[in-house]
This record gives structure tokens, sequence and C-alpha cells, in this order.
């Protein structure tokens, strides 16, 4: 099978720009949602460079592969919670802004 | 991988007894839970806490039966992701310990308050979870814990699903956990990208070519993991969802929070800062000892003008961490060997110590917040003669905080103070005396509240808060800590003297 | 039997906690009675523990592990030497008998139960410092006892001369202390230990130093800076203004504590720490000049006072001083033995004083008078102190002072001789002045006279008690029986053995002994007299007139009077030079001393303050700013490394 070479620092390139993009919505969005949603493609970003390293690392193995399928799991348990919590508070304050949280402060 | 794992010829009772039997405990209250859906289900607490009890037993013959072994023996690696030492077994203890006090407190506290009984198993997960950070080898087994750990307290945090309070205190801790995580994630992957492989023996073994080839590599790596780990053990300015979730949080998940993730956060942070970043260079270390002075100094700061008393105790907690991390710190400056044991005793003395004292300052404020129907610490006022043994044992428990001399707070902080002396790093020390200084003013300012007369109060006969058996217990049992590890901490420093690490 | 001297320290600690249990309200005779009895039984283990020693070298010692910390171990116990065995016997001897006195002379005070609470918690801590095998251990409890001087000064805390005499000793002490602690730090820093054995060991072998300090300039300081700590305990110049003052308590506190046995605690630091000294020729010396200069300049300051409490106050500064110079001159032993022989004729002294107090309300000389027909318990017993003190043949004083005197002559000390018989002149002189204007004559004041009177069986008896061993205390270490008190303290000297210290070494040789020397020994008898003689002429003689004196144009008498105007000097050094100065103290004193703590807590608090409304409850402040920590480190961390990748 050929090989598609692709520098290992594109892919590690985009890890950071997805992480970036990531915390910036997660940091700018109004919508708890969609803030929710830019936490995952913070995870995502560490998920990409698992499985690049997996394959163009120091000394490429499965491991990183078996990781990153970890942390998918791990992070739908995360969202379904959030998705459970957000429910939750939308009921008690009719509202999903993330400036509405603001009861307990100071 | 070393070697093919022999799956068949693995000690796996010894190696995960407490784990195995939290875990089955877990499961039995869930399937309980479901086949009993009314009715008072406080017994499913009591059953948890006999769980708990069972697995400190096994816990504590694992590190009786190393201490009786050899000077020293090998960590047995269990599918080369567990790994049981003394080191996870200590760990383990302290957790479970933790877990047993809390446990005891929301069984008095859902007597009183109508909470989904879910929690019962749920804190009980978190438990596995934080064995699991404890005793884990293998960055995904400790990933894996530590979420199983988050998770459950993220529900738990908003476990009064009608109070916008508690919804929200969850709601942000998940939010701050998530970004928290998705950073030490991207951390490990870097950790995995230059060493090939997630386990930690392997990654200690090759580490020092590693890290000269890739120093860069490495820095990313170690702020990230830091700063991942930083925003679950809330160090400064990684703390600030610490007090909403606290506030919000019902007070035995507070006290959750403030102990049992904590101790099995800084568990993990040990393994990964010894055995991944431990033969880098000491300039690494050198942030742990920045982001230790600027926690005491800074927690101490926020809790002076607190008057929520559990966003105080919060803030306290902060602070705290700042104190247990100024050993972390020193990690980077040891060159004997046999200093390592004074450090890592002076951590897990330290970490007991705080286990007690904040649970207990936690359940009394509890009540007192109960019974006064506020949390604003001018509830306090009168305490002495409307209970003087809730009176007392809170005085205890502060001064304990604060580092007085004969609690188990002044030996810890005081054992901490001589390994920064004794390791060159005075500064820390100097830094951590000054900063309790500072803290007396807060835990003071409670202690005058409570002794000073309600002017609304009955002079005669002041209206007593009630308490039940359960919260005597509770409170008899961390004054008993706080106070036998002031007096006489040879009881247990003795033991950790023993134990090879 | 040494090894259950613990039960000692514990039984007053037992009483402490039984009375605080039993609460305010309790009968006064159950209170004494319940803290005498255990005393007492103290008293008994104390002679049981002093007689088990006789025969044995070297001392017992009992610890355990407290607290280990890395490679340092920090151990509590306990441990008698021949000198803690000394000790032992003299605290718990002279508390029995205070405790059995303050029955009487506290009898029907609103807070008598708490009295005893304090007396017991006093004790307690003064046995234990006496055992202490450490210095933290040691520093721990002479903190406690200073705490408890604290409270028993200011046990009439409504009298505001009170309240301020124990802010004042509490104060003047303190400044000691940080003496003392700093040596303790130092030489834990050394030694890696605060062990009394192994700091000894570590020095007398040379294994001691600190960065750029050497070994024998090491020892030299930490001896000079623990002497600080003992200078401030033992009221020596110039340390000793909080002395006089903290006579505003209750006259047995005055008798337990400023005369026996917490003021001796400092002579008693310089005993134990006697092997280091000995390591240091100049600390020795500065022992010494200051012990000679302090019993010098009390005695000096005791012949004009009018307060009968102040004069055994400056002449207890004065004799702590004979203590100080004779430890400083290398007449360990003699110290010691003065160190006990003085706290049983001071007792006697003061619990006397006490008595008098006690039958006329007053402690102003000039109203006394011809109060031998009306007491004459009190008066025989305070004759027997009085000559005592004086130095007369037989009496307990003499021996000891002798020796003293005998040991600074023959150590090659001839100006300090000369101090210390000025000093025995001036002692003699003005405790029989005090004697003769209490005693003899006619009542100056008849109203007081009319109802003066002896007190109970409970205040007589402690005072026969002490009359007796100031009569007898000095044949324990006289030539007639072998001076057997001599060759029991030296046995500590035995350590040296049992612990490899190379016998040339100064160190554990606790000092030197001298002979005693008849012609010397008639001199300061002869000097005694001389004072006693002179005493009687201008006190006891019909034909003078005893007027209150005024001290107008007379320059040495108001130098006396007025303490050598040494309170005027602090005074003047504080507050005086000139209103510009005055205002600029005033300040500092309002604005700097007591504002910077004040000032220090505001600015914390406001920054606490600050910091609280970072804590907006907004979600994305938090995230923003925990990123922003995360940036910042990794910008710094990755700029330090050099370039990025």
């Amino acid at each position: 099978m050929p090989t598609l070479s692709i520098p290992p620092q594109s892919l590690l390139t985009l890890g950071v720009i997805l992480f970036c993009l990531g915390l910036f919505g997660a940091l700018t969005r109004r919508n708890i949602i969609i803030v929710l949603v830019c936490v995952e493609l913070m995870l995502n970003a560490a998920n990409i460079n698992l499985v690049a390293f997996s394959r163009l690392g120091a000394s490429p193995n499965l491991d990183g592969q078996v990781f990153a399928l970890f942390t998918i799991t791990v992070a739908a348990a995360e969202i379904a919670v959030g998705l459970a919590l957000l429910l939750a508070f939308f009921r008690l304050r009719q509202s999903s802004e993330v400036k509405d949280m603001n009861q307990n402060k100071l | 991988m070393n070697s093919t794992p022999d799956f068949l010829h693995q000690p796996y009772w010894y190696t995960m007894g407490p784990m195995m039997v939290v875990a089955a405990t877990a499961f039995v209250v869930m399937i309980l839970e479901f086949i009993f859906r009314s009715g008072n289900r406080r017994w499913l607490s009591g059953i948890s806490m006999l769980g708990i009890l069972v697995a400190l037993g096994v816990a504590i013959r694992f590190d009786v039966a190393q201490v009786h072994q050899a000077a020293w023996i090998k960590p047995q690696l269990l599918l080369n992701t567990i790994a049981v030492d003394s080191l996870g077994t200590v760990f383990s203890i302290l957790i479970l310990i933790g877990s047993f006090l809390v446990l005891l407190f929301t069984f008095d506290y859902t007597g009183r308050t109508k909470v989904a009984a879910e929690h019962t198993y749920l804190i009980l997960f978190a438990v596995v979870g934080a064995l699991t950070m404890a005793t884990a080898f293998d960055l995904i087994t400790l990933y894996v814990g530590l979420e199983l750990l988050s998770v459950s307290s993220y529900v738990l945090t908003a476990l009064k699903k009608k109070s916008l309070k508690s919804v929200e205190g969850g709601a942000k801790y998940l939010v701050m956990g998530s970004i928290g995580s998705a950073t030490l994630l991207y951390g490990f992957s870097f950790i995995y990208g230059i060493s090939g492989t997630t386990n930690l023996a392997a990654i200690a073994s090759s580490a020092q070519d590693l890290w000269a080839t890739y120093p860069t590599m490495v820095i990313v790596a170690f702020v990230l993991v830091v700063a991942g780990l930083g925003v679950k053990l809330s160090f400064v300015p990684f703390h600030m969802w610490t007090p909403d979730a606290y506030e919000g949080a019902p007070s035995p998940i507070s006290a959750f929070l403030a102990t049992v993730s904590k101790v099995a956060g800084f568990a993990m942070l040990f393994r990964i800062l010894v055995w991944v970043f431990g033969s880098g260079s000491s300039a690494e270390f050198y942030w742990i000892a920045i982001i230790a002075a600027i926690t005491m100094v800074v927690g101490n700061l926020l809790a002076l003008p607190q008057k929520n008393m559990k966003r105080l105790l919060a803030f306290s907690s902060v602070a705290q961490a700042g104190y247990v991390v100024v050993p972390f710190a020193l990690f980077g400056f040891i060159t004997a060997s046999q200093d390592w044991y004074g450090t890592i005793d002076s951590v897990m003395f330290y970490l007991l110590a705080y286990t007690f004292m904040t649970t207990g300052a936690f359940a009394v404020a509890h009540l007192v917040e109960r019974d006064r129907e506020s949390g604003e610490s001018d509830a306090l006022i009168g305490l002495a003669r409307r209970n003087p043994w809730l009176a007392t044992a809170l005085t205890i428990f502060l001064l304990s905080l604060a580092g007085m001399p004969l609690t188990g707070g002044f030996v810890g902080k005081f054992y901490i103070f001589t390994e920064t002396v004794h390791l060159r790093e005075v500064w820390l020390g100097i830094v951590l005396f000054g900063t309790s200084v500072m803290s007396f003013f807060y835990y003071f300012g409670w202690i005058r509240k409570m002794f000073i007369r309600d002017p609304s109060d009955n002079p005669v006969s002041p209206k007593p808060i009630q308490v039940a058996p359960a919260m005597h217990t509770l409170l008899g049992l961390c004054v008993l800590g706080t106070l036998v590890l002031g007096v006489v901490p040879a009881a247990f420093l003795h033991s950790l003297g023993q134990t090879p690490w | 039997m040494a090894a259950y001297a613990w039960i000692i320290p514990l039984l007053p600690l037992v009483g402490y906690i039984f009375l605080l249990l039993l609460g305010k309200k309790a009968p006064e005779g159950f209170v004494a009675g319940v803290s005498t009895i255990l005393v007492l039984i103290g008293l008994g283990l104390s002679l049981g523990v002093f007689s088990s020693l006789a025969g044995t070298d070297g001392a017992v010692t009992y610890t355990w592990k407290w607290l280990s910390i890395g490679s340092h171990n920090i151990d509590v116990g306990f441990q008698v030497t021949h000198l803690n065995a000394l000790m032992l016997v003299v605290v718990s001897l002279v508390s029995t008998l205070v405790f059995l006195f303050s029955l009487g002379y506290m009898h029907k005070d609103e807070r008598f139960s708490v009295f005893y609470q304090y007396l017991n918690l006093f004790v307690f801590s003064m046995l234990a410092l006496v055992i202490s095998p450490n210095l933290l251990q040691m520093y721990i409890f002479w903190e406690m006892v200073g705490l408890c001087s604290y409270l028993l000064v200011g046990f009439w805390y409504f009298k505001p001369e009170a309240a301020l005499a124990a802010k004042k000793s509490f104060i003047v002490t303190r400044i000691g202390d940080v003496g003392l602690f700093i040596a303790i730090i130092l030489l834990f820093a050394s030694t890696g230990s605060f062990d009394f054995n192994t700091i000894f060991q570590a020095a007398a072998s040379g294994k001691i130093a600190l960065g750029f300090i050497s070994g024998s300039g090491l020892i030299t300081l930490t001896a000079i800076l623990a002497f600080i700590g003992a200078v401030g305990k033992s009221a020596q110049f110039p340390l000793h203004v909080w002395l006089p003052d903290a006579m505003e308590g209750p006259t047995p506190v005055s008798a337990l504590i400023h005369a026996a046995t917490m003021v001796a605690a400092g002579v008693y630091l310089v005993a134990r720490l006697y092997p280091l000294f000995e390591l240091s020729q100049p600390a020795l010396t500065v022992v010494a000049w200051i012990g000679g200069v302090t019993a010098l300049l009390a005695s000096l300051m005791a012949l004009t006072q009018r307060d009968i409490k102040r004069v055994i106050a400056y002449s207890t500064v004065s004799q702590l001083g004979y203590m100080m110079m004779a430890l400083g001159v290398g007449g360990y032993v003699y110290g010691v033995f003065h160190l006990m022989t003085h706290a049983f004729f001071k007792a006697l002294l003061f619990l006397a004083a006490g008595s008098i107090i006690h039958a006329i309300d007053t402690q102003d000389l000039f109203d006394m008078g011809g109060l031998r027909k009306k007491m004459p318990i009190t008066f025989w017993t305070f004759l027997a102190g009085a000559l005592a003190l004086s130095g007369i043949v037989p009496f307990a004083g003499f021996w000891s002072k002798d020796d003293i005197l005998t040991a600074t002559l023959k150590s090659g000390h001839p100006v300090l001789y000369l101090f210390g018989l000025i000093a025995a002149f001036c002692t003699a002189f003005y405790i029989f002045r005090v004697f003769f204007l209490t005693f003899a004559g006619k009542p100056r004041d008849e109203k007081r006279y009319e109802h003066a009177h002896e007190g109970s069986w409970v205040m007589t008896l402690p005072l026969i008690v002490l009359a007796v061993l100031a009569t007898i205390a000095g044949f324990f270490n006289s030539p007639l029986n072998g001076n057997a008190l001599e060759k029991y303290l030296l046995r500590d000297a035995g350590d040296a053995v049992v612990a490899g210290i190379p016998t040339t070494s100064p160190a554990y040789l606790l000092g030197h002994t001298y002979p005693a020397n008849v012609g010397l020994m008639a001199l300061s008898v002869a000097v005694g007299l001389a004072g006693i003689g002179l005493a009687a002429w201008r006190y006891a003689n019909k034909n003078r007139e005893i007027t209150v004196p005024t001290g107008e144009g007379n320059f040495l008498y108001m130098l006396s009077y007025r303490k050598f105007y040494l309170d005027e000097i602090y005074y003047a050094i504080v507050v005086a030079p000139g209103k510009v100065l005055a205002k600029i103290s005033d300040f500092v004193d309002r604005y700097i001393i007591d504002g910077i703590v004040v000032v220090v807590s505001r600015l914390v608090y406001v920054i606490g303050l600050g910091l609280k409304y970072t804590q907006t409850g907004q979600l994305q402040t938090y995230g923003a700013a925990t990123m922003l920590g995360l940036f910042v480190i990794l910008a710094i961390a990755l700029f330090r490394q050099g370039g990025v990748f």
C-alpha cells in the first residue's frame, strides 16, 4: 500500500487550531450548548494529536488510537451529563445563556 | 511494553482489592436502589459505608503487608495499568477515610433534606475513580479515573435539582472541569507523542533521553498537564470555579470536593510529576513552586473579606492546596534518595490532617446554616451558648486549619516547613508561614463570632441546635483525628516512616 | 525511681484540670486541700527521685519519637539529671508550702479557685520545664511559665498598676526570649537536634558549624543568645526592671514565682547549658560580669525602697546576680547551691512579708513598726530569713554566698569579688533595715497596729518549715559533711564518660571547686555583721527619730531610691528628649508601631476585597482567567526555553 506522507507538523498545527478554536468558542459564545460543543472541539484537538502521534510519532504504535477511543467515550459521558445539567438549569431559569448563570458570585 | 503480560497469574485481588470492593458495593447499591423505589432509603448509605470500611480494611492490610516485607519491594503492575505500591495504598487509605466521613455526612444530610437517592452510588463511583487515580500507572487509566471522578462530581454538585444555585454550580464546574480535562489530555497527547507509550514505567525509563531530545515539547506538555490538573485541584489562577461550585453543592458534596477529590488529584499529580517529569530539569519544578506561592497568597487573600461560610471554606481549601503543593515543588530539588521519604511523608500527613479538619468544618458550618437558615458567617454568633460542643469542635478545626500547635494542621505545616528548610527552598516556607499568619485573621473572626453573645438570643436558655447521632459520630471522629495527629503525630508518622515508598 | 519522674509534673496538671471542672464556686478548703495534697505527693516523689540518683552517674532519660522530619527526629520525654532532681525537690517543696500559705492569704478572694488553677498550671509548667530533655520542649514550658506569671501578676487585674505590671513583665521577658529562641534555632540548624546531650556532644567534639560561622564562634554566639533569655527571665541588668513591678501580684505568687522558681529558671538555663558555656570563655565572662553588676546595682537600689516587697524584690535580683556571677566564674556547684538556699530563705522572707501585709494591710515600711509583740512567729522566722540572706554563720546563705565569693576571688576576679563584698554589705543593711522598721520600735500607725494579728496555722506552718530550712540548708554542702551536694551535682559530669567525650574537653567538667577558706569566711561574716550593725544603729536606736525620708538634697539617697533613675532613663530614651522627639515618638507609637499592624491588615484586607470582585460569577470570565494563566505560564516557559520548536 503506497504511503501517503503527511508531515507531522501539519497535523499538530491542525490540533492547535482546533484547540484554540474550541477555547475561543467556549469563552465567547453565549449559548451553553455551543459552549459544550466547543469544549468537545478542544477534546478532539487532543484526539487528533493522539491519532497523529500514533502514526507519525517518535515510535508509532496503537496506544494512541486506543487512548483516543477512550477519550471519545468519556467525552460522550461528559456531554450527556452536561446536557442534563443544562436541561435542569433551563427548567429553573428559563434560559440557556451563559451570562444567566449568576447566582453564585462574590 | 517490556514483556507480554501474563493475564492468568497476576494477583488481581491483591492489587485491586479496595477498588473492587468499592465498585462491587456501588453496583449492589445501584441495583438495590432500582428495586426499592420508595420510602426512606437512607440505609443505602449504611451499606455504602460498610463497603467503604471493608475496602479500608483491605487497603490497610495491604499496607501492613508491604511494611512487613523487605525494605524495598518492587511495585507490582497489573496489566501494566494498575500499580500496587505503598504510595497508591496510602493514598487509597486517605481517600477511603475521606469517603467514609463524607458518607457519614450524607447519611445525616439526607435525613433532613430530600435529594435523589442516586447520590449514594454516585459517590461510590466517584470514589472508584479516585482510587483509580491513586493507583493507575498508565496515562489512559489515569485519565479514565479522573473523568469517572469528575463526571460523578458534576452530577453530585447539581444534586439539588430544584435549587438554581446547586444546578448552576454543577454546570459551572462541568464547563470548567471539561476545559481542564481537555487541557490535560492535550498535554498527555504530547507526552505520548514523544515517548510513544502511555505506560508510566516505560516513560520513566526512557524519559531522560527523550526530554533531552524534545525539551520544548516537554515544557508544553508540562504546563498543559499542570494547568489541567490545576483546574481540578483549584490552584490559582485556575481556581475560580471553586467557590461557586462549593457554595451551590449540598454540604456533604462540598466536603467531598474539598477532600476526597483533592487527595485523588494530588495522587495523580504525584504520579505524573515523579514518573514523567521527575528526570527533567528542576526549572520545571520552579513553576510548581511559583504556583504554590501564588495559590497560598491569593487563596488566603480571597478568604479574608468573605462573609459566606462555605465560600470562605472554599477559598481556605484553595489556600490549603497551596500548602500541600509545596512539597511537590521540592521534588525537583531532591538529590539524596532518603529525602524523598520526608517529602512524601509530609504530603501524606498534611492530607490526612486536612481531610479531618475540613470535613469537620464543613459539617459544623452545615449544621449552623441549617439551624439559622443563613449561610453567612454571622450565623455563628452565639454558637458557644447554643451548642458548646459544636463551638468547641469548630474551634479545634479552625485552629488546626490556621496551624496552631497541638493540632494536626500545625504538625503538618511544621513538617512541610522543615522540609523547605532542609531542601534549601526557605522562601517557600516563609510564604507558607506568612500566609498562615494571614489566615489567622479570618479563622479567628469565626472563633470570635462563636463566643460573643447573640443579642437576639434568649439569654437564659438559648435555643439549642439539634444534632443527630450520625453527626456527633462524624464530628467526634474529626476532632479525634485532628487532635491525635496534633498531639501524638508519631502514631501516624511512625507507620508512614516504615512504609517503603 | 527516676523512671517515675514524669508523674511529678502531671500531679499539678491533674489538679488544674480538676479545679477547672470543679468550677469557680468550689469551697476554698477543698480547692486548696486537693492542690496541696497533690503537690505534696509530688514532693514525696521528688525526694525519692533525688535520693535514687545519689549513687549513680549520669542522667536518666526517657524519650519517645514525637515527630520525624527527614533524617531529624524530634523527641518528647523527660530527663532526670542530678541538677534536675535537685530542682524538682526545690520547686515542689516551695510550691507545697506556698499552696498551704495561700489558703490563708487568699481567704475570701472572690476568684480563689481561679488563683489555685493558675498556681497549679504554673507548677506543672515549671516542673515540666525542669525535666525537659531537649531545648524545644524546654522552650515551650519556658513560655508557659511566663504566661502563668503574666496571669498571676495581673491576678488583681482591676488594679491598673497590676495590669500594667503584668504587661511589663511579659514584654520585658519576651525581649530575652527572642534571644533564647534564636539560640535554639541556631543550635538546631547546626547540630540537627534539640536534644541537650546531642548538642553538648556535637559542641564538645567540634562537630558544630553553620555556614561561615566557625565552631567556637557559633558556640559563643549561641551561649550569649541563650544567656539573653536567662537575663530576661532572671531579671538581670539591664532587663531587671520588670521584677520589682511584678510585686503587684499577690504575695504568695511573689514568693513562688518571683523568688524561688521561675526567676531562677534563667540561672537553671545557664546551669543546664553549662557544658556549652564552658566551651566559650567569652560567654562565661559575659555571664560573670552581668551577674556581678546586677548583684551590686540591685543591692544598692534596695537600700532605700519604702515598699517592703520591693526591697525583697531587689534583693532577689541581687541574689540572682550572685548566682550568675558564680556560674560565670566557673563555680557551677556554688551557683546551683545558692539557687537552692536562696529559694528557701527568699520564699520565707516573701511569705513573712505576706504575713505582715495580711495583718496590717500596708506595704509601706514607714507605716509599720513594733510588730514583734503582735506577731512573734513571723518575727522569729523573718529573723532567720534575714540572717540567712545576710550570710551570717551558720545560716543557709552564709555557706552558699561564701562559696560564691571564694570562687570569685580564687578564679582571679578581684573586681567582681569586691562587687560581691559591697553587695553583701548592702544586703545585710537593707534587710535589717526592713527588719527593724517592721518589728522594732514603736508602732507608727496605731490604727493598723491595733488589729494586727498572727495568721492561722496554714500561714505560720510554712513559715516555720522554711525558717528551719533557711537555718540548716547550708549544711547540705558544708565542709562539715564533706560537701555532699557538690559531689552529688558533679556526678552529672559522669555523662562525659557515657558520651565518650575526651576528658581533655572542658565540657562536662562542670566548673571548678575551691576548698573553704576560713579567712575569707570571716571577712564576709564581718562585712555582714557590719551591715547589720549599721542598720541597727540607724533604725533600732532609741535616740534616733525615725522619720519618713524625703531625700531632698541627698543625691546618693535619691540615686538609690529612684533605682539609679534607670526607669527614668528608659523612659527618657523613648519619650523625653525634647517635645519634638516626644511628638515624633508619639507619632511613631500611634501611627507606625500600632499603625503598621492596622495598615498592613487593612491593606491585605483591601487587596482581598479587590480580588473578591474577580469572582463575578460569570463562567466565561473564569475560563478566560484560567486560560490567561495557562498562556502566560506557557509563554514565559517557552521564552526561557528559547524559541518554539
